[in-house]
């Protein structure tokens, strides 16, 4: 009988939450496996131990130029790889949709932009963008190197897509990367992201 | 020719794509062409916005950037900032922006300053930015100019004094009255019954801070509170209010949009682990009641409940009852448990709304109830023995009732399979009970109901389907025995509720205990010798019990196995600031789950090693008593009962994982290794 209703209330749990699953600050990062600009496949699992930045992105998005054209978005990305944080980006616009490219094609404007992330994931299904209830461009969620999600939101302060205002914006991806390699807690774990929608 | 067209072209295409076609036309409009010193006048940004794409509001929904004026004006003069129109949802799946279309007046309020020079034009300098959106984005922006003489009286513009007053006569009026927005994560509730609007047909409530709710979650109205959702990205601090808009129809057919305020509450999560990220209310209804109904079902089995049952079914056989009466048995017996059953969650609701922070399982919380429930355990397991069979008019027990055949009969036997039922439903019966228990107090009622059901669905289905009561073996004399043996079973949860007993009220209670016990067997014995004697004496055990119910005072204890911190949210945040993981054992001596996961897998050598390897700090919350802050901490996890196991991965402000309340060594060792290692998602 109790075997019954273990079976019965874990089943439930089971259902419920893989349904719904999404990343939750505090709680353990949604695994996820997708394939990047060059086909090959990564799963979060493989990154254990490690920061992983996940920056959702839309090239032709006013709120993702503003960052790349002003070359931080890049300076962030080798700061951060520097630190031996895996830095993701992500590209969840569905084909046909503006941002959607090609493998070809993101690794282009990774050599035109002259960045620098780990790998580009192009996920023009949306799958791992709505696992992770990714919103707009760019979109920031940092999986610390316990698995767990430890900041979700904008990268920034300043809402708009204005380069002059980054300056005086706080940055809360080097900030809560900074906390984390210092081994504190992130001070700002959640903020609301700003940005284009994702085009899914 | 045609060079000339192509140098034409290129010389187009290399032009920003704002300057060659802006999605938004502007235009600086002034409700006066002269103004005197001292006034305050609306001047408002127009925007002609293309067909088919929109600009923002000021909390832009998911997406998107709110238009913005950045005003550069002489010393002195002061910018309101924009009064914004109501906005329109605008959805675009998964997301939901709020915005505008067609043409819009933003209006600003402008104050002159008294000591402005008359006679000397003054230009009002701003430069826009806004964001216009289709499926893409276009951030545009325009330096829009009006100069405004400055005389002792001041002149109207007549082309666009009377728009800007029809814009500002349309904005969203103040309203009085303050709302109340209550989070209960995933959950919000916000009641609009204050503005005095009557009855509602439709609400929407838009929110200024984008950072409180989910702008894509439909809101639903129910009477007059319209369930919202919280979003993913609530803030730590969390405000103490929260303006906002809010657009209705009324049941006559009245539209409006007021301004509102609301003072933001933040209370229990709104469900039960099970059905935590459920927020549908129909469905977790349904799914509760499900649970209910299967609960209901198992508890026939527990050791209190079963030998009453077994009892009152084999009652049938040896009636032989014709399939007529069978069945009105059958029902009186549900109307005796639905009765018994409502009275309790009825009991609960009052207590509640009464203010009283309590749970399921409350009964147990109090020792007298807890001593009462040992005797009438002790006197079933006499009565089974055969140590007497009362035949008097005064019963308390109602085990003569239950044994009576017939309607009042079958009554009763519902009514105390209920009342010896509860010490079994507390640990059993928790999320299912834990969700009914935050819901209105029809849904409430209507959870106990279905569990109240499931009790009585396998006495029913044997007085319904005379076949199956065919299939009961034959009366005899093993029926004796069987119905002596039940006895052990009621004793061993005798021996139980006499241990919960002595733990709340120490060595007072299992004196007093024991000397009932020993006055109830006296009193069996004299009445089988000497009859009359016995009323007396039950009058006189009914007030000895009476007495020690209400004298014996609880004492708190812990029993423990583990080397164990005792818990508090202080204590929780200085271990997690150390990095160290956290378990957190919410239990009562009362809770059979709590005791076997204690005995099966918290005391368990493996697991024990494993914790203090991995170094996490055991906390119980021990609820064996009344406890204001465990009930609270319970609520923030949609329980109102024990056993609740939270584990904390050592991350401060982290939100815990809610263990299953079923554990077992391999449960708990996977958990511990997983500790400081990425997890996927379950």
């Amino acid at each position: 009988m109790r075997r019954l209703f273990t079976g019965l209330f874990l089943g439930v749990v089971m259902l419920t939450s893989q349904a719904f699953a999404a990343a939750e600050v505090g709680k353990p990062a949604p695994a996820f496996t997708a394939t990047d600009s060059n086909g090959k496949t990564h799963s979060l699992s493989d990154f254990a131990g490690k920061t992983v930045v996940l920056e959702w992105t839309n090239h032709d998005c006013p709120f993702v130029k503003k960052f790349y054209k002003a070359g931080k978005m890049q300076e962030l990305q080798r700061a951060a790889t520097a630190d031996g944080v895996v830095w993701l980006s992500v590209i969840s616009s569905a084909p046909g949709k503006e941002g959607h490219v090609t493998g070809a094609a993101a690794n282009k404007l990774t050599t035109d932009r002259n960045a620098a992330p780990a790998a580009v994931l192009l996920d023009e299904k949306g799958t791992v963008g709505k696992l992770y209830g990714a919103k707009t461009t760019p979109h920031f969620f940092i999986v610390n190197s316990a698995g767990v999600v430890a900041y979700a939101g904008a990268i920034d302060s300043i809402k708009s897509t204005d380069s002059a205002d980054i300056a005086s914006a706080t940055n809360y991806v080097a900030q809560a990367l900074g906390e984390l390699k210092a081994g504190k807690a992130v001070s700002i774990p959640s903020t609301q992201a700003y940005g284009c929608s994702v085009k899914y | 020719m045609r060079w000339f067209v192509v140098l034409l072209s290129f010389f187009f295409a290399s032009m920003p794509a704002v300057a060659q076609d802006p999605k938004v036309n502007v235009e600086l409009l002034s409700s006066r062409t002269t103004a005197a010193p001292g006034e305050t006048f609306t001047v408002a940004l127009r925007q002609d916005i293309t067909p088919g794409w929109h600009t923002y509001w000021r909390n832009p929904g998911d997406s998107g950037e709110e238009t913005k004026l950045h005003w550069q004006l002489p010393e002195g003069w002061i910018a309101s900032d924009i009064l914004w129109p109501a906005p329109t949802a605008h959805p675009i799946p998964p997301l939901v922006n709020y915005g505008y279309d067609g043409t819009l007046i933003l209006p600003v309020r402008i104050t002159v300053p008294e000591n402005a020079v008359t006679g000397t034009p003054v230009v009002l300098k701003a430069r826009a930015t806004w964001l216009v959106c289709n499926d893409i984005c276009i951030p545009e922006s325009a330096e829009v100019i009006y100069t405004v003489n400055i005389e002792q009286d001041s002149i109207t513009d007549d082309a666009s004094a009377s728009l800007l007053a029809d814009a500002v006569a349309a904005l969203p009026k103040k309203a009085d009255a303050v709302l109340s927005l209550v989070l209960m994560r995933p959950k919000a509730e916000l009641d609009v019954s204050v503005l005095g609007l009557g009855a509602l047909r439709e609400a929407y409530f838009f929110p200024e801070d984008g950072a409180l709710l989910d702008h894509a979650a439909p809101q639903v109205l129910r009477g007059n509170t319209l369930q919202l959702k919280t979003s993913d990205s609530l803030p730590v601090a969390l405000p103490t209010t929260a303006a906002g808009l809010l657009r209705y129809v009324t049941e006559s057919g009245t539209r409006g949009v007021v301004q509102v305020s609301s003072a933001v509450t933040v209370s229990a999560p709104s469900t039960g682990d099970a059905f935590a990220a459920d927020t549908s209310g129909s469905v977790s209804i349904e799914t509760a009641l499900l649970f209910a109904l299967l609960g209901g079902i198992i508890l026939n089995l527990m050791p209190c409940v079963f030998p009453i049952l077994s009892l009152k079914a084999l009652s049938l056989v040896q009636k032989n009852a014709n399939v007529k009466k069978a069945r009105a048995e059958g029902v009186w017996f549900l109307a005796g448990v639905q009765a018994s059953m409502l009275a309790l969650a009825g009991l609960l609701l009052v207590l509640k709304a009464g203010g009283a922070a309590i749970g399921w399982g409350f009964q147990l919380q109090y020792l007298p109830f807890v001593m009462a429930m040992t005797l009438l355990f002790v006197a079933l397991a006499l009565n089974l023995l055969g140590f007497f069979e009362i035949t008097g008019r005064f019963q308390n027990i109602g085990d003569e009732l239950t044994r009576k055949h017939g309607g009042t009969g079958a009554f009763f036997t519902g009514a105390l399979a209920v009342l010896v039922a509860t010490p079994c439903t507390a640990p059993f019966m928790g999320a299912a009970l834990g969700f009914a228990f935050t819901q209105p107090a029809a849904v409430t009622l209507l959870v106990f109901a279905a569990l109240g059901l499931g009790l009585a669905a396998p006495f029913l289905l044997l007085c319904w389907v005379p076949a199956l009561a065919r299939r009961l073996p034959k009366p005899g004399v093993w029926m004796q025995r069987f119905r002596e043996f039940l006895a052990f079973p009621m004793l061993a949860a005798a021996v139980w509720l006499f241990w919960v007993a002595t733990l709340q009220g120490g060595a007072d209670a299992a004196a007093w205990l024991l000397g009932l016990i020993v006055l109830l067997s006296f009193k069996v014995w004299l009445a089988r010798v000497w009859p009359k004697a016995g009323i007396a004496l039950l009058v006189l055990f009914i007030l000895g019990a009476g007495y020690a119910l209400f004298t014996v005072t609880p004492t708190r204890s812990v029993s423990s196995e583990l080397s164990k911190g005792s818990w508090s949210s202080a204590a929780v945040d200085a271990a997690l600031a150390e990095g160290r993981p956290v378990l957190v054992d919410f239990t009562a001596a009362w809770c059979i789950t709590c005791l076997v996961n204690e005995r099966t897998t918290l005391s368990d050598d493996a697991v024990k090693a494993a914790l203090t390897e991995a170094g996490v700090v055991v906390l119980v919350a021990d609820w064996t008593n009344q406890d204001a802050l465990i009930t609270a901490e319970l609520a923030k996890y949609g329980r109102v009962g024990v056993p609740l196991y939270l584990l904390y991965r050592g991350v401060p402000g982290e939100t815990p994982e809610v263990l299953p309340q079923i554990l077992s060594p391999s449960l708990m060792l996977d958990k511990i290794t997983t500790l400081g290692k990425p997890q996927a998602a379950h």
